[in-house]
Parts: structure tokens; C-alpha cells; sequence
């Protein structure tokens, strides 16, 4: 065993509704989980609570062994490995090519390490032809392929990307998606997905999470299905 | 590489490394960086240019100091008496602020000047006796009038004194008859015209008829226009606007009501920065035949403005032992230079 | 009125204000975004007391620096009575609450993800500070422009410290109370309007930027 991802018991509440109740994971690395849910059902909360983006009620989370705790400290230690895309990701006002590179030299790569990385990413996922234009005038598509191409170029350890094909069209998602595979595969990352997608899933996980009102409906561990998903959703 | 720290110049900085950056990051953003250098450019030049030049005088220059009033520096004599004096003394630089004589006085006592010229005996008196002024001297006066309504209600113009001029419009205005503008802003007319009021022993403050403006000698004058009341105006500015107002010279040439201004130095033991030895220049100018002639013949709009009278108060009606002994002391510097 | 004179006056007016206003936007974003982006426990209390400094009097400011740099004050020593510098210093007191305030109001109405993500991104600080200004450039740029408009039409501030002396620190506005006090109203309403173009212009550039800043979000 590599490693391992705990996330135990996180309590979280908005106001007076309960987002998430009681929700536990463990996640291996170089594996790849997938949640998948109705709208509403935490998922989102729950992954930027992993982000360190928000604090949860109760429960912990346990990186390779140390215990994550929301301190400015721990934060930044953790800012480093950790990359997560939101929905609707946000994109620098600059070109595309500088939303690659200038997060890059922000994270501490140098000068030619980071335009190598920067022109790599580009080409793979076939933003080159863009890459001196205004990154506010991207499709809605094409900004989600430049900020997976800005959180894979930063080489983390850990990968929480919250439903990264929907605005994909077919051919590019199958792209995004083997891509990932393979990504995931040699760089031996912790992968965690948000997904409507249940193609998607099966394709990319090794494990598949259902989440319904903050609850942890299933949790499957290899080898599950469409129908397993359905009787769900 | 790049320095983390957050030293003085935030922005500018992080700009101009931005700029030294290689590769990709040519145009962080053009047109503000543009517009950030030529402003860049443009406060550098300025700052060059205060250090270097300092507005109107070249570098090493005295720069004399004088706070006066307002009314003084409307006439222009000091513009006129700059420009004479400065083509004989090269290395300085007459400057003054123009502010009512209170201010005058204060900033005088904070050393903020090298010599006040203010017109009221009393302010100059405390002045010189509690040790903030040395050499006072008297170098040109002109005088009050009253000026009002061309049809006269209170009958001012066959008063036979300022004092019984101004009982006449008390009671023309307490019978609502009249109105009377006051400057009401501690100036040297306002305090001569409150000195008149305490001779007639009437109190106006507070009267429908009775209106303080607050406000220079010309705006006064605008408003007692408008409202058709009486004021106490000196002489030039009522002059200066004559064609402009309605109101007329109603009564003139009592004794009180001569505008007498007096030069003082600033006294350098108690502020030792004072600019003594241009200072006297100065005043020495002023009551040099040069300077009193310039004085004596200085006009504007056809309009004699002032009388010189280095040495004359007596002349005038004023017996002032202190007048007489610096009036002594000053032709005796003139004499030997 | 002699135009040189004129001219005189005009360029001093911008010198003392584009100067005043360089100082508080080299400052004032770089404090504005240190406060917008840090989370202690007195910030609230900072930031009011900034919106409050914002509506500073200029009359009174101009009152206390003058106390200040009066010859016998505690900073008389520096000998800036009376001199355009000192005016200087009194827009750029006057200024810096103005550009901090709506520097840190530009930067909270970034879109939280975009915060998020910036300074998720960002190990060294001076990335985060790039990206932030580069976000927020249009909404911080207003706030520069609104402070040069106040510092040109200002008086209060600049009379009393400057001394309103002719041909060295005499500004637009100083000198439409000078010739209105001198009964001169020609002179002040050709003064007066010479302040408005520049104002004007001022606002007119902020008014552009506005518009760019809507379009870009649509």
C-alpha cells in the first residue's frame, strides 16, 4: 500500500440544512473515486471540504498518515499537492498560454521548466492554436479543458475534479477521460471525481460513491454497474 | 529569482519584474503598463522639477516669507513692490499668503513668516509687546468709508463723526430703515469697524438689520449691493468696483477711520530660522524714497490706492512714542546701509 | 489674466494632484490588497475606519497638517510649510483612504472561486498580488481615477498648507479663491472652467472604464 486517503465522518452544515451527514471514504493511491448523486446532495460541499476549502462541523480527514486540520499552516503545506477544479472554473484574465504558465511559476517552477509544461499541456489537449488569446473569450467547454490542462500541469498528489466532461463535447471527453486513465495510472495520484456520467465512472474508477442528501447511499469498491447506479438515481 | 518580500514600491515593483520575466509574458497588460509608466514618468519629472527648480526661483534662492491680509494683496502694491524689489536684491524671493489678519497674526507667532503686515494697531501692538515682533514701522495707509444706499435713509452723510454715523444707522435699522453689512470675518476692517461700534457703545450683534457675511472686502461689498444696505468698505476696493455697484461714498476723513499698515519682522531670537538680514532689506525698501514713491503712486484702474507715511503718523493725528523711536531706528538704517 | 499664467497654475494643479495620486495608488493597492486578502481579527474595524477617513474633511486635514508642519510643530524642522510638496502630502492623506477602501471593494467582488483559486495557486505572494491586480484592474483603476478627481477639486486642503502664494503653490482651485476674493470673476470663471474639462475628462476616462468592465463580464 502506497497510501492512503481517509475521510472520515464529516458533519456539515449551511444554515439550518444538513449538506452532508456522517460521510466517510478511504481512497488508495493511484486509485480513482467517483461520486455521483442527484443535484443537491453535498457533492460539491463535500469535495471542497477535502480542497481545504471549507471547515466541516465534525470529522477529520487523514492525508498518508497526518491528520489535516484547517490551519493557515496546514493549508499552505497542503496548497502544493493539492488541485481541485470546480464546475464552472475559474480562468486568469490573461492569455491562454499565461493560464498555464503563470499559475506554473506561481507554484515555484522555473522559468523553462514552466513553458515546457505550459506548451506540452497545450498540445495535448489541443489548445495550442489558442494559445495568445484572451482566456475570457474561450467556450464554456474550452475553459474546462484549459483548467484541467492548468491542475494536471501543476503535478499534484491529489486530483478533486467536480464534474470535468460536462461541457465537453463527445470526442473530447473521451479524450479528457483517457488521458486521466492514464494519468492517474503513472503518476500513482489520488483521483477523486464528481460525475453525472455513469459511462464516465466505470470507465476511470475504481470506486463509485452515492451520494443522496448528504449520505452515503453505496459505496462500491470495483465492479459495479449501471443498474447499481440507477436504483439510486 | 524574485524577491518574496513586500518591500516599499508594491505595484511598481512587481511590474518591472513582471517585465524582466522571459518568455510568454510579454503583455501582462499593455495599456495599463503604458499608462503606468507615463504616469510613472510624469511624477519622477515633477519631483525632479520641485527639487531642482522650486517653482519660480532658481536654486539657493532666500525665499522671504510675509503673511499679510487679503486686502492688501487684492490692490497688487505687493505684485508691484515685488517686482521693484527683486530686480535689486537678485537672490530673493518675496512670497506671502494672503489670509485675514487673525490668521496673519498666528502664523506670525508660530514663526511661519519672516514678516507680517497686517492694519490693526491693537493685534500689531500685543504682537511686538509679548516678544513675537521687532521693528515695527508704519509704511503707507489708506482710509475707510462708509458707502450706502444712494438715497441715504439714515442720513449718514451729515454725520459729523464715524461714531454719530454709525448711531445713525444703529437706530435707521433698528427702525427698519437700513441694513449694514458687516465683513464679520476678523479682518482688519471688520475689526476696525467692531472698534467703532464699541465707541458708540451700541451693540448690533444679533439684529435683524445687522449682517455678518463673513467674507473678503469685494464679496461684501456685492452683497450690501444686493441688499441696498451700508457698509464699511476701505477706500481702493470700494474704488476698484465703484462702476459695478449701486452704493455711494457716504461719509469719509475721520481720524478712525485711517487704514494705517505696518510692517514687523518676525523675531528671530525667538524663531532663529527668520530671514533677518532680507527682512530688513525689505522694510527698508519699503521706507526708502524708492519704495514710498512706488507707494505714493501706485494705482490701478486710475485709482491712487495708498498714501506713503514712513514717519508721517504724527502728521496724521497719531502720537505713538513706539512709532516714533523705530521710525528713528529705520532712517538711521537707511542711512547706513 | 496673462495665459502663461494660466498655464502656470493648470500644470501645477496636475503636478501636485497626479503626484499626490501616484503615491496613494503605489500604496494604497498594495495595502488595499493586503487587507482585502487577510483575515485578522480587527479587519472589520480597519475597514470602517477606512470608509470613514474616505469622507475626511479637506479643511481640517489641510488645518492639521499645517499644526504639523508649522515652523514650531513637531514636523517644522522639514521646512514643507508653504511649499508645493506639502500640498502633496495633504491630497496623498487625503487620497490613500479613497484608493485602499475601493481597492479592497474591487477585490471582495471578485467571484470567490476566482479568490480561491488564486490563492490556492499562489506559494509565493508576490503571484498572488500580480493576480489579484490583474483581476481586479478595472475596479482598482476606478479607484485611482476617483481619487485624482478629488485631489483636483480640492481646496481646502491645499490653501492652507500651500499658502495659496502666486506662481509657486497657487492651483486651479486656490486661485478661483483668490480672484473671487479679489473681485476678479472673470479670471475665476475662466479657471473655474479650465477645472471642469480636466474634471470632466477625469470622469469621462472612469466612465470608459466602467463600460469596458460591464462588457468583459456579459
Amino acid at each position: 500500500m502506497l497510501g492512503m486517503l481517509r475521510v472520515v465522518n464529516i458533519h456539515k452544515r449551511f444554515g439550518d440544512l444538513d449538506v452532508l451527514r456522517g460521510v466517510s471514504l478511504e481512497l488508495e493511491r493511484g486509485e480513482v473515486l467517483t461520486i455521483m448523486g442527484p443535484n443537491g446532495s453535498g457533492k460539491t460541499t463535500l469535495l471542497r471540504i477535502i480542497a481545504l476549502l471549507e471547515k466541516p462541523d465534525s470529522g477529520f480527514i487523514e492525508f498518508e498518515g497526518s491528520n489535516l486540520t484547517y490551519t493557515q499552516e496546514c493549508i499552505d503545506k497542503f496548497k502544493s499537492i493539492l488541485a481541485f477544479v470546480p464546475q464552472k472554473p475559474p480562468i486568469l484574465s490573461f492569455s491562454v498560454f499565461n493560464n498555464i504558465y503563470l499559475p506554473l511559476r506561481a507554484a515555484g517552477f522555473d522559468s523553462h521548466l514552466a513553458r515546457e509544461v505550459s506548451w506540452d499541456m497545450l498540445n495535448i489537449f489541443g489548445l495550442n492554436v489558442y494559445a495568445h488569446k484572451n482566456a475570457n473569450k474561450l467556450s464554456t467547454g474550452e475553459r474546462q479543458l484549459l483548467a484541467l490542462a492548468r491542475a494536471l500541469a501543476l503535478n499534484p498528489k491529489v486530483m478533486l475534479l467536480d464534474e470535468p466532461t460536462a461541457h465537453l463535447d463527445a470526442k473530447h471527453a473521451v479524450m479528457v477521460r483517457n488521458f486521466l486513465k492514464d494519468y492517474v495510472h503513472r503518476r500513482k495520484i489520488y483521483l477523486i471525481v464528481v460525475s453525472h456520467s455513469v459511462d464516465e465512472a466505470k470507465f476511470l474508477s475504481d470506486k463509485l460513491m452515492i451520494l443522496v442528501s448528504g449520505v452515503v447511499k453505496a459505496l462500491y469498491s470495483g465492479g459495479f454497474d449501471i443498474s447499481d447506479v440507477e436504483r439510486w438515481l | 529569482m524574485v524577491n518574496l518580500s513586500f518591500d516599499w514600491n508594491g505595484n511598481l515593483y512587481i511590474i518591472v519584474m513582471i517585465i524582466c520575466h522571459n518568455g510568454g509574458l510579454v503583455m501582462i497588460n499593455r495599456k495599463l503598463f503604458i499608462l503606468f509608466s507615463v504616469i510613472a514618468v510624469f511624477a519622477i519629472l515633477s519631483i525632479y522639477y520641485s527639487l531642482i527648480l522650486q517653482g519660480n526661483a532658481p536654486p539657493r534662492r532666500v525665499v522671504l516669507r510675509i503673511a499679510t491680509t487679503t486686502s492688501l494683496d487684492a490692490t497688487g502694491l505687493l505684485d508691484a513692490i515685488k517686482h521693484d524689489f527683486e530686480s535689486r536684491y537678485s537672490w530673493i524671493n518675496v512670497t506671502w499668503v494672503a489670509v485675514g489678519t487673525g490668521q496673519a497674526v498666528e502664523i506670525g507667532k508660530r514663526g511661519d513668516v519672516d514678516l507680517i503686515i497686517i492694519h490693526n494697531r491693537d493685534l500689531e501692538n500685543n504682537f511686538i509687546l509679548s516678544g513675537y515682533g521687532v521693528h515695527g514701522v508704519s509704511f503707507a495707509y489708506n482710509d475707510f468709508i462708509i458707502v450706502g444706499p444712494p438715497d441715504d435713509p439714515a442720513n449718514v452723510s451729515r454725520s459729523a463723526s464715524v461714531v454719530e454715523a454709525f448711531r445713525r444707522i444703529y437706530y435707521a435699522g433698528v427702525y427698519g430703515k437700513a441694513l449694514f453689512i458687516s465683513r464679520g470675518d476678523r479682518s482688519g476692517t471688520h475689526l476696525k469697524e467692531l472698534s467703532i461700534w464699541n465707541a458708540t457703545g451700541l451693540n448690533p450683534s444679533g439684529m435683524s438689520w445687522y449682517r455678518e457675511v463673513g467674507q473678503g472686502m469685494s464679496q461684501t461689498l456685492m452683497v450690501a449691493n444686493g441688499l441696498n444696505a451700508y457698509t464699511l468698505s476701505d477706500r481702493s476696493t470700494y474704488m476698484a468696483f465703484k462702476d459695478k455697484l449701486n452704493l455711494k461714498l457716504l461719509f469719509e476723513g475721520d481720524p478712525s477711520l485711517l487704514n494705517i499698515y505696518r510692517v514687523i519682522i518676525v523675531n528671530p531670537s525667538k524663531f532663529p530660522w527668520v530671514h533677518y538680514d532680507e527682512a530688513c532689506l525689505y522694510v527698508k525698501f519699503l521706507i526708502s524714497s524708492e519704495g514710498q514713491s512706488l507707494i505714493e503712486n501706485y494705482s490701478r484702474g486710475g485709482v491712487k490706492l495708498f498714501h506713503a507715511c514712513f514717519g508721517r503718523l504724527k502728521e496724521l493725528g497719531i502720537n505713538d512714542p513706539y512709532e516714533e523711536s523705530e521710525v528713528n531706528y529705520w532712517r538711521g538704517k537707511l542711512s547706513n546701509p | 489674466m496673462e495665459l502663461s499664467e494660466i498655464i502656470q497654475i493648470s500644470l501645477l494643479s496636475l503636478r501636485v494632484s497626479i503626484s499626490a495620486v501616484f503615491l496613494s495608488t503605489i500604496i494604497g493597492v498594495f495595502l488595499g490588497i493586503l487587507i482585502a486578502t487577510s483575515n485578522f481579527r480587527f479587519r472589520g474595524v480597519l475597514v470602517t475606519l477606512i470608509n470613514t477617513f474616505m469622507g475626511t474633511p479637506p479643511v481640517l486635514l489641510g488645518l492639521i497638517l499645517y499644526l504639523a508642519f508649522s515652523r514650531v510643530g513637531p514636523l517644522g524642522f522639514l521646512g514643507l510649510l508653504f511649499t508645493p510638496e506639502a500640498m502633496i502630502i495633504s491630497q496623498f492623506l487625503l487620497t490613500l483612504p479613497i484608493v485602499i477602501g475601493l481597492t479592497i471593494s474591487a477585490i471582495e467582488s471578485l467571484p470567490r472561486d476566482l479568490l480561491e483559486f488564486i490563492s490556492s495557486v499562489s506559494i509565493k505572494a508576490l503571484y498572488k498580488f500580480i493576480f489579484l491586480v490583474n483581476e481586479a484592474k478595472i475596479g482598482i483603476l476606478a479607484s485611482v481615477l476617483a481619487a485624482l478627481g478629488r485631489a483636483v477639486s480640492e481646496v481646502g486642503a491645499v490653501i492652507i498648507v500651500g499658502g495659496n502664494i502666486r506662481y509657486y503653490t497657487r492651483v486651479l482651485t486656490t486661485a478661483i479663491v483668490f480672484y473671487t476674493s479679489a473681485g476678479d470673476f472673470d479670471s475665476a470663471i475662466i479657471l473655474g472652467l479650465i477645472l471642469i474639462a480636466i474634471y470632466f475628462a477625469i470622469n469621462v476616462s472612469l466612465l470608459y472604464f466602467r463600460l469596458k468592465m460591464v462588457v468583459r463580464y456579459a
